[in-house]
C-alpha cells in the first residue's frame, strides 16, 4: 500500500481521476480516498496539518511497516521553470533547522533538490532550495511508522521569481500536478516495488498463525516460537507439516521444547546456504 | 556506482573531498552538518540501502585508534584498529557490519592526516615495542582504494615508523596501487577466505577465490608480505573436506616465505548484532544454523566451535610453522 498525502484538494484532483481513487465512507477529520493499492489523504496546508494527517492514516488505516508514504504538492523556487517536478533529497524544517535525508535507493524520475519547509509562503526565494509548507512535518512523522527508504516528497514548481505565488489558481495547481503524472507514476511504481520487497521480508512463516491458534503461549514464548518456526521452515526448505509433527504436544511449552529439539537436530545437517 | 554523495559542510573544500567527488561527476552532491544525521538515524533498512548505497564524506574528530583485543593479534605487543571508512562494498551475509550499522552507506573520513598523527603519537608512546595497526575491521581496506587512495596516503607513513606494522585486510583484488609502489616491509596484505561453496552464496560481489589468489601471487612476486585470514570459519555439513580443499588450494600456490601470518577464528558476533541481522534477513538460511549465545556473543554451539577450530588448526599446521599461526582462541596456539 502507498499512502499519498496532499495539502489541498485541487492538487489531488488529477490523481484521484488518474488512479481511480474512491472517497472513503469514513467521516473523519480528513478526506481520504482509496483504491486497492493507494490511499490519498487531504491534509490541509502546513507542517502541523501534514504531521496530523500522516498520524491519522497510520492510526486509523495502515500500521504496516512495509507501506510506503509519499507527499505530493506544489512548491516555489527562485529559478526553476514552472511545472518542473522535484524529488526531495534533503528536507529542512526552517522553523527549527532540523534536516532529514530521504535515502535515494530508487531512481529519481526527475531532478532531486533540497526542500525547505516554511511556516509562511516564501516570496523572496532566497538560496537554491525549493520552498513549500508540508514536507518536514510529513517526513518527521512518517519516519516513525516505517523505514525512511519508503518515504519520499515530490514537489512540482508552481511559482518562481518571474511568476509569483499570488498567480496560482486552483485550476493551475491541478494542471501542474496533472502534467507530472508520468513522473509520479514512475515514483509510485518504484515505491511499490520496494514496499513489496519489504513486505515479503517481514512476512511471518506460514505455520506460525496455526500454532498460535492451537496452543497458548506467553509473550516471551511467542517470541521464541516465532524464532524457532522461522528456523524450522528455513532448515526444512518449507517441507514441513505442522499438523502431524505436534500431535503429541498438549501445551505451548511442550511445543517449544519439541520444536527446539527438532531444530537443533536438523541445523547440524542442513545449513548449506541458499 | 555512486549516485549520491553527502558531504559534511566542514570538509566540503578538503582536497580529498574534491578529489573523490571528481571521480563521480554524475553523482548528486548533498551537503549535511554531521554524517550521523544520515548514517545513525533510526528508521533505516540496511538491506534495502545495500541495493544502492550512497557515499558520505565526513571528518572524524576523535577516537582515531581503538585498542584491538590481543587474541585477534598477529604478534607484537600493542594492537590498535582504525577505520578511515565505515561499511564495505561487498555484501557478505555473515558480516557483523550489517548488524552494527543502521545504514549501508559508505562513510569515508577524509582527514587522513589526523589518523596519521594519532598513529605517529601512539607509535612514539610505545617506544621500541611492536605496535600493530589494523585497517579493515569496519570496511575492506583495498576494495575502494582507487577512490580513497588509502594505501598511497598511509603506507609512506609506515616507512617512518619501523616499530609499527600496518595490516591491510581485504577480499579485494584492487592491488594496482600496491603494485605501483615499493613494498613496505612493515605492511601485511591480509586476505580473508572461506571455501568456495558457501562463499558463492554468502559473499555477494566478492572476487572469486582464484582471482584473489592471483592477486596474492602478484603481490608476493613484488615482495609484499601476505597474510591469510580464515576468519570467520563457516560451518556446513562436510566442512572438514571443504576447508581441507581450501587450505590445499591456497598453500600449494603461495610460497611459505611470503606468508607473514595465518589467523583463524570461528563465526562470532555480539548477540545484538545477530538479532538485528536476523530481523533484516529472516529468509536467510545461514542464520538458522547451529548457533548459540554465550556471554553476549553468538557463535556456533560450543562443541561444534571447538571441533571446527581444532580440525582447521591441525590442517593449517601441516603447511606452516606455529610461529606464523595466530588462532583467535589461545587454546589452539
Amino acid at each position: 500500500m502507498i499512502n499519498i498525502l496532499i495539502a489541498i484538494h485541487c492538487e489531488a484532483k488529477p490523481l484521484l481521476k488518474h488512479f481511480g481513487l474512491k472517497g472513503s465512507t469514513d467521516h473523519g477529520p480528513f478526506r481520504v480516498y482509496e483504491s486497492k493499492e493507494l490511499r490519498l489523504i487531504i491534509s490541509g496546508i502546513g507542517k502541523v496539518s501534514a504531521a496530523a494527517a500522516a498520524s491519522y492514516v497510520f492510526a486509523r488505516y495502515d500500521r504496516s511497516p512495509s507501506s510506503a508514504w509519499l507527499n505530493i504538492g506544489t512548491a516555489g523556487h527562485a529559478a526553476y521553470p514552472i511545472g518542473k517536478g522535484i524529488l526531495a533529497h534533503k528536507i529542512t524544517d526552517a522553523g527549527n533547522g532540523l534536516s532529514w535525508y530521504p535515502p535515494l535507493i530508487l531512481k529519481a524520475p526527475g531532478q532531486t533538490e533540497t526542500v525547505i519547509t516554511v511556516d509562511r509562503p516564501e516570496l523572496e526565494y532566497t538560496g537554491t532550495a525549493v520552498y513549500e509548507m508540508e514536507a518536514a512535518g510529513f517526513y518527521a512523522t512518517a519516519s516513525r511508522f516505517c523505514t525512511s527508504e519508503l518515504i519520499h516528497c515530490y514537489k512540482v514548481i508552481s511559482d518562481n521569481r518571474s511568476r509569483p505565488a499570488s498567480l496560482i489558481t486552483k485550476d493551475f495547481a491541478a494542471s501542474l500536478i496533472a502534467e507530472n503524472i508520468p513522473e509520479i507514476d514512475a515514483l509510485i511504481q518504484q515505491l511499490n516495488g520496494l514496499a513489496t520487497k519489504l513486505s515479503a521480508i517481514v512476512e511471518e512463516p506460514p505455520p506460525l498463525k496455526k500454532m498460535l491458534a492451537n496452543w497458548r503461549f506467553t509473550t516471551y514464548e511467542q517470541y521464541r516460537l516465532r524464532h524457532l518456526v522461522r528456523r524450522w521452515c528455513l532448515l526444512s526448505d518449507g517441507n514441513i507439516n505442522s499438523d502431524q509433527s505436534f500431535t503429541h504436544c498438549k501445551t505451548g511449552k511442550e511445543v517449544l521444547s519439541y520444536l527446539q529439539s527438532v531444530v537443533d537436530e536438523i541445523s547440524l545437517h542442513s545449513v548449506e546456504p541458499q | 556506482m555512486i549516485n549520491t554523495i553527502y558531504i559534511e559542510q566542514e570538509i566540503v573544500d578538503h582536497p580529498r573531498t574534491l578529489e573523490i567527488c571528481a571521480r563521480f561527476p554524475d553523482a548528486t552532491l548533498i551537503s549535511c552538518g554531521h554524517y550521523g544525521e544520515i548514517f545513525n538515524r533510526k528508521a533505516q533498512n540496511f538491506r534495502l540501502q545495500k541495493e544502492n548505497p550512497a557515499m558520505i564524506l565526513a571528518k572524524k574528530h576523535n577516537h582515531f585508534l581503538h585498542q584491538a583485543p590481543p587474541e585477534y593479534g598477529i604478534g607484537g605487543e600493542y594492537h590498535y584498529y582504525f577505520s578511515h571508512m565505515l561499511n564495505c562494498i561487498y555484501d557478505c551475509r555473515y558480516c557483523f557490519l550489517q548488524g552494527m550499522y543502521r545504514s549501508a552507506n559508505y562513510v569515508i573520513f577524509v582527514n587522513y592526516e589526523d589518523f596519521q598523527a594519532a598513529m605517529q603519537e601512539k607509535s612514539k608512546e610505545h617506544g621500541d615495542k611492536t605496535v600493530n595497526f589494523y585497517s579493515g575491521y569496519d570496511c575492506d581496506s583495498l576494495a575502494l582504494d582507487p577512490v580513497t587512495r588509502f594505501t598511497a596516503e598511509f603506507l609512506p607513513l609506515f616507512k617512518t615508523l619501523p616499530n609499527s606494522w600496518l595490516e591491510l585486510r581485504t577480499k579485494s583484488t584492487q592491488i594496482r596501487g600496491l603494485l605501483k609502489m615499493e613494498p613496505v616491509p612493515n605492511c601485511v596484505v591480509a586476505f580473508s577466505f572461506i571455501p568456495a561453496e558457501p562463499g558463492r552464496d554468502l559473499e555477494q560481489g566478492v572476487p572469486q577465490l582464484e582471482r584473489r589468489l592471483e592477486a596474492m601471487l602478484k603481490l608476493c612476486n613484488r615482495g609484499w608480505k601476505l597474510g591469510l585470514r580464515f576468519d570467520p570459519l563457516i560451518y556446513q555439513p562436510g566442512f572438514k573436506k571443504l576447508y581441507q580443499e581450501l587450505f590445499e588450494t591456497i598453500f600449494s600456490q603461495l610460497p611459505l616465505a611470503a606468508i607473514h601470518s595465518v589467523s583463524l577464528g570461528v563465526f562470532r558476533m555480539p548477540d545484538k548484532f545477530f538479532r538485528n541481522i536476523v530481523r533484516l534477513y529472516p529468509d536467510e538460511k545461514f542464520y538458522a544454523g547451529p548457533f548459540s549465545s554465550q556471554h553476549g556473543m553468538t557463535s556456533y554451539q560450543r562443541d561444534l566451535e571447538q571441533d571446527m577450530m581444532s580440525v582447521c588448526a591441525t590442517q593449517i599446521l601441516e603447511y606452516i610453522p606455529k610461529s606464523k599461526f595466530f588462532p583467535c582462541d589461545d587454546a589452539y596456539r
